[in-house]
């Protein structure tokens, strides 16, 4: 018995047994995964789910995919793990691993590794590399809400108080009636105590148009994702969509320019829930350029005056602030916000030549600052719900004063 | 099942069945196990516990085979059952634990699975035992008819295996072709 020696037979039995049971019960179809992403635009802070199908063989017993996160990414299971068990079933097995965005920007879901076993293990196939899904992160808009009408609204129909009087809600003067006057406009206390019909005017209600300048040529500070510290560009980019939704939902156009980026974007001027949509997908198409901005570079605008600019920039290049001041000479109304993060530059404990050389950078940025502000361009720190009210206040009061204009 | 559970036991397991069947070996043998044998087996041992998925458990297994075939007589006594157990046990954990990556927290039904198969593999060895050692106190005329019937059923097993092996495997894109 197995040489004389029958202890050999009971060491080897186990063995025997295992490989006669995984031979038996050996696949006799490679399963095929299809894989799917839920949404491949979401927001920051959102979720979406990956699945894997597979229709399992009847000697299918495990099926393994794993999935590496990215730095922007959170999977749960935390460990991008998941195991499913195939065995006694030929239903359709699906793996689900949930992918959380935590960082605006376009990049992709995956890669991720399929491996389907056989009984104990005996026949594996993969792990085979699932193809990475594209997912667009849009920027989550930072609150921001104002109460102020943007200025110089010039278009149709809209909730700002336009200079132009006419059909609308807010008071201008008691005048004499006209031909064509509404009825319902006769001012009848005035119109009694002169003996001559009276209305109440009213100044016009229209939209107007907005155009954000995203300066993509600098991004400072460290970026935790969507619940931590922001970098400028983090900042900038959340500001935008804020701005934009905030100006859509009520009615006015707004429209994207970015610039020392390495794609620019040129969106034109639109209203509506589908031109937001395009606007937040641009948004998180921004990169940070590296080729920086040229002095005599021209302001990528195209707007012929009557709207609101608002730019949106750390403004550590002189030339993006030059940018600002070109802009103002073309008769526009300049808005910068300013979006380099708090703290940025304070002492780091590390390295106290750079801390001193930051020192000096922004002292330079201050006098930099100033002199915009000289020439007309209100600069305004971003700092969420009502960081521009005070701003686009004076900017109204501004519209509606005579001044110069260089000829 | 908790995230920590399933590497730690499975690890704990492939280590035990490891030192288990050493303690045997070393107890079943004309002369105990050198300080250097115990370590060489314990470090083959620990290294498939640490990279499962890894070919570090076959020459645990090779070398126990050999050291067993040449050191220990060959009568058939509990400790060979002890030994083929314990062998089982390692085998199946390393399997089980080269399902998925490590990080992997485990989960019951897969794991109460993989049990239940070494439960059967355990009890077939178990019967298996029992039969060899029936037949090697029985007196020589009296084996005629088991030894039959065990070349019968290995016969069997190897047309089973031969076949079994040599059937086809359909690749996903040989459908419709």
């Amino acid at each position: 018995m197995l040489f004389g020696r029958p202890d050999l037979l009971v060491l080897t039995t186990p063995f025997a047994i295992i490989a006669v049971w995984s031979v038996v019960a050996r696949p006799t179809k490679i399963p095929v995964a299809e894989v799917t992403l839920g949404n491949h635009t979401i927001r920051e802070g959102e979720a979406t789910t990956w699945s894997a199908t597979v229709t399992p063989g009847p000697t299918l017993d495990s099926i393994v995919a794993v999935m590496s996160s990215g730095r922007w990414r959170e999977l749960d299971p935390p460990h991008g793990i998941v195991v499913a068990d195939a065995a006694r079933t030929m239903a359709p097995v699906t793996l689900k691993i949930v992918v959380r965005s935590t960082h605006w920007g376009c990049g992709s879901v995956g890669p991720a590794l399929i491996a389907m076993n056989s009984t104990w293990g005996a026949f594996r196939s993969g792990p085979s590399v699932v193809a990475s899904a594209a997912l667009v992160t849009v920027p989550l808009p930072a609150v921001f809400d104002t109460n102020v009408p943007a200025p110089h609204p010039s278009g149709l129909v809209g909730v700002n108080r336009s200079a132009i009087r006419g059909d609308g809600t807010e008071f201008a003067s008691v005048r004499p009636f006209h031909v064509g006057d509404r009825l319902r406009r006769i001012h009848w206390p005035v119109s009694l105590r002169t003996g001559a019909l009276h209305v109440a005017g009213t100044y016009t209600d229209r939209d107007t148009e907005v155009i954000i300048v995203l300066d993509a040529g600098n991004d400072v500070g460290w970026s935790d994702g969507d619940a931590g510290a922001p970098t400028s560009l983090d900042l900038g980019v959340r500001a935008a969509g804020a701005i934009a939704e905030h100006f859509m939902r009520r009615g006015d156009r707004v429209g994207l320019r970015t610039f020392a980026t390495v794609k620019t974007a040129r969106l034109t001027s639109a209203t509506g829930a589908a031109h937001l949509r395009r606007l937040l997908i641009e948004l998180a198409n921004v990169q940070v350029g590296t080729a920086g901005l040229r002095r005599t570079d021209p302001p990528p605008l195209g707007l012929r005056g009557g709207g609101l600019v608002v730019m949106l920039s750390p403004m550590l290049s002189p030339a993006a602030l030059q940018q600002a001041v070109t802009l103002v000479r073309q008769q526009l109304t300049v808005l910068v916000v300013d979006t380099l993060p708090e703290g940025v530059g304070g002492p780091d404990g590390v390295d106290p030549s750079r801390t001193l050389a930051w020192r000096i950078r922004l002292l330079e940025r201050q006098d930099e600052i100033r002199r915009v502000e000289e020439q007309g361009v209100p600069v305004v720190a971003w700092r969420g719900p009502g960081s521009i009210d005070q701003v686009l206040r004076d900017l109204g009061r501004r519209a509606g004063a005579p001044r110069v204009v260089r000829r | 099942m908790n995230g920590v559970i399933w590497p730690a036991s499975i690890r704990t397991i492939i280590v035990s069945a490891a030192l288990g069947a050493v303690l045997v070996l070393s107890a079943a043998a004309k002369s105990p196990l050198t300080t250097g044998g115990v370590v060489w087996f314990t470090a083959l041992g620990a290294v498939a516990a640490v990279r499962p998925d890894s070919h570090a458990g076959l020459p645990f297994l090779v070398a126990y085979g050999w050291y067993w075939f040449v050191n220990v007589e060959g009568s058939l006594t509990l400790r060979a059952l002890l030994a083929a157990l314990c062998l089982a046990t390692y085998h199946t954990a390393i399997a089980a634990a080269s399902l998925a990556p490590l990080r992997w927290p485990g989960h019951r039904v897969i794991a109460t699975r993989w049990i239940a198969r070494l439960a059967i593999v355990s009890a077939g060895t178990a019967i298996v035992w029992k039969l060899a050692e029936t037949l090697d106190s029985s007196p020589r005329a009296g084996r005629v008819v088991p030894f039959g019937a065990a070349l019968v059923v290995l016969v069997g097993l190897a047309w089973l295996l031969t076949s079994a092996s040599t059937r086809g495997v359909d690749s996903p894109t040989d459908d419709g072709e």
